[in-house]
């Protein structure tokens, strides 16, 4: 017999509300439905009440994870509208900022899947690195987060040489962490077992859903705006698409591990070769009528804007598509026929709002067990049946 | 291939029934005759390998206008194909997520927010709009007044 199982949308500790809907058949998930709203607040609307300029403040409050990623996107939107160019020393600068965006973003989601399937360690682990990063960023920007940088044609403010510099030891140490938690997953014999085969995305699905960034090239579809559509100073970078065939939540995980490599590998070199000098914004006068697309490759996938100017100093119309919106219906295709202690790793694998996906009802039947802690509970009889004690990550850590 | 050799490719296929056009480095913008457009879409979406980035909704004074980007990975260009909706009681339109089911939530949310029905959408849901709303409230449209909207 079918039993639903909600979760979500509403939590004191939840960042974001939704609400999903499991129908399991025993421990098999038989079909999902996601429905959110709860959090709409209506920007496409306000944004046409505000400046040109204004808007990025207000994009910006999108999405507190991707606050670069919005207005780089709005922006490119209308430089494209107004045939508006952007000073080589700004690319630089927001290049520089949306590729240390991608790795307390990828560090984040890294952590949270850690905690979904028992592993603290590693939750523990990259959040600790991925402060060092917010530090970064307040120092190059002022701000941890919603940095405040992006204007069309241009940025708001320098970033020093002195403090450019700064920041290069920290990148070293974040290397060489990024590198051991790569090495520590890959080894792992029990998170391969949660993980490997697991919430298969197939490419066609990929594909029909539209997926985005690290979803989609986990399975194999090669589309990075970076590379496809460059912006910034991407084409001058020395970096890689990174893409696997699998599909499975493992393939997920490595991609946005290896990302994390590429993305502080292409901080190093912009602090190479950043120019100290130049102008950094190319004070447009105005906004001609037409209309533009901005797409920019955010740490969840492509964002996608679209702006239409009568001439004016608002615009007409401003369309947003965050890259979750896309990804989210791929749970369709993953989830179903897996079990439901996988659910929770499988819905947090496309990196949504994760934080509901914790907070299960208990279910039928299971009185006071919650989907975490099934979760939790598989990854600790794997651990027995391996007759694995410690994780090869821990061991290190133990050293 | 790049936006004007690919208009080219349509326009011999398609004819003048493709429309007037607008083209630079790396976008393209399509007007067609309403008559084509599924055929269209069909052959970007299948033939040319066009992801659906999105569709954004348009309320123009006279009219609704539907603009379909179709990003071209492969070729680094945005291809968007406008189709205008007439402003009537119930304006509608067909729906294409049936052909790609990533278009689903996108028209769900133009449906909520704009009022144009799809027809032939596979699951019309209530996806964003508070449910304080009514049916009849369309947020998106330029005729909704924010600053006078009644508590209900």
């Amino acid at each position: 017999m079918a039993t639903t199982i909600p979760i979500g949308p509403y939590h004191p500790l939840q960042e974001e509300p939704e609400h999903y809907l499991l129908t399991v058949e025993e421990e098999e998930v038989i079909d999902v439905d996601v429905q959110i709203g709860y959090n709409h607040r209506g920007i496409e609307k306000l944004s046409e009440k505000k400046t040109f300029n204004q808007v990025p403040f207000l994009v910006e409050r999108v999405c507190g994870i991707c606050s670069h990623s919005h207005p780089y996107a709005y922006c490119l939107a209308v430089e494209d509208c107004g045939d508006i160019e952007v000073p080589e020393r700004a690319k630089y600068i927001r290049t520089l900022i949306g590729e240390l965006e991608r790795i307390h973003s990828h560090l984040l989601w890294a952590g949270l899947a850690g905690h979904f399937i028992g592993y603290d360690t590693v939750f523990m682990w990259a959040w600790k690195y991925r402060e060092d990063v917010l530090d970064l960023l307040e120092l190059l920007t002022g701000n941890r987060n919603a940095y405040a940088m992006m204007k069309p044609g241009g940025v708001q403010r320098e970033i020093n040489r002195s403090d450019l510099e700064e920041a290069r030891p920290t990148l070293e140490t974040l290397k060489d962490k990024s590198e051991m938690l790569y090495g520590a997953v890959l080894d792992d014999p029990v998170l391969k077992a949660r993980l490997e085969g697991v919430g298969v995305l197939p490419k066609e699905d990929a594909r029909a859903f539209g997926a985005l960034g690290p979803t989609s090239r986990a399975s194999g579809l090669p589309a990075d705006v970076r590379a496809d559509f460059p912006y910034g100073v991407y084409d001058r970078l020395d970096w890689k698409v990174i893409t696997r065939e699998e599909g499975d939540t493992l393939a997920r995980v490595e991609v946005r591990l290896l990302e994390t490599l590429e993305a502080i590998t292409m901080v190093e070199q912009i602090i190479d070769e950043m120019p100290d000098t130049g102008p950094i914004d190319s004070e447009p006068e105005e906004v001609p009528p037409g209309e533009g697309i901005g797409n920019y490759e955010a740490p969840r996938g492509e964002c996608f804007h679209y702006v239409q100017s009568d001439g004016s100093n608002r615009p007409v119309r401003h369309k947003i598509r965050a890259p979750t919106f896309m990804n989210f219906p791929t749970y369709r295709s993953t989830c179903v026929g897996e079990t439901v202690a996988d659910a929770t790793i499988i819905l947090a694998s496309v990196d949504p709002c994760y934080s509901c996906t914790e907070r299960a009802i208990g279910l039928k039947g299971r009185e006071g067990v919650d989907l975490l802690e099934l979760s939790k509970k598989k990854t600790a009889d794997l651990k027995a049946d391996f007759g694995v004690e410690k994780s090869p990550l821990e061991e290190i850590l133990d050293e | 291939m790049n936006p004007s050799t690919f208009k080219e490719e349509l326009s011999g296929r398609f004819g003048w029934k493709l429309g007037q056009s607008q083209e630079s480095e790396d976008r393209l913008y399509l007007n067609p005759e309403p008559e084509i457009f599924e055929k269209l879409i069909t052959s970007i979406y299948e033939e040319n390998g066009g992801r659906l980035a999105t569709i954004s909704c348009v309320d123009e004074d006279s009219q609704f206008r539907l603009l379909y980007h179709f990003a071209l990975d492969a070729e680094g260009f945005m291809v968007t194909v406008k189709l205008p909706v007439e402003k009537e009681e119930n304006p509608s339109v067909e729906s294409i997520a049936n052909l790609i089911p990533g278009a689903e939530w996108i028209e769900r949310e133009i449906m909520e927010m704009f009022g144009i029905d799809f027809l032939n959408h596979p699951a019309k849901k209530r996806l964003l709009k508070a449910e304080a709303l009514g049916d009849k409230d369309f947020p998106y449209r330029k005729d909704f007044d924010v600053e006078n909207l009644e508590d209900n």
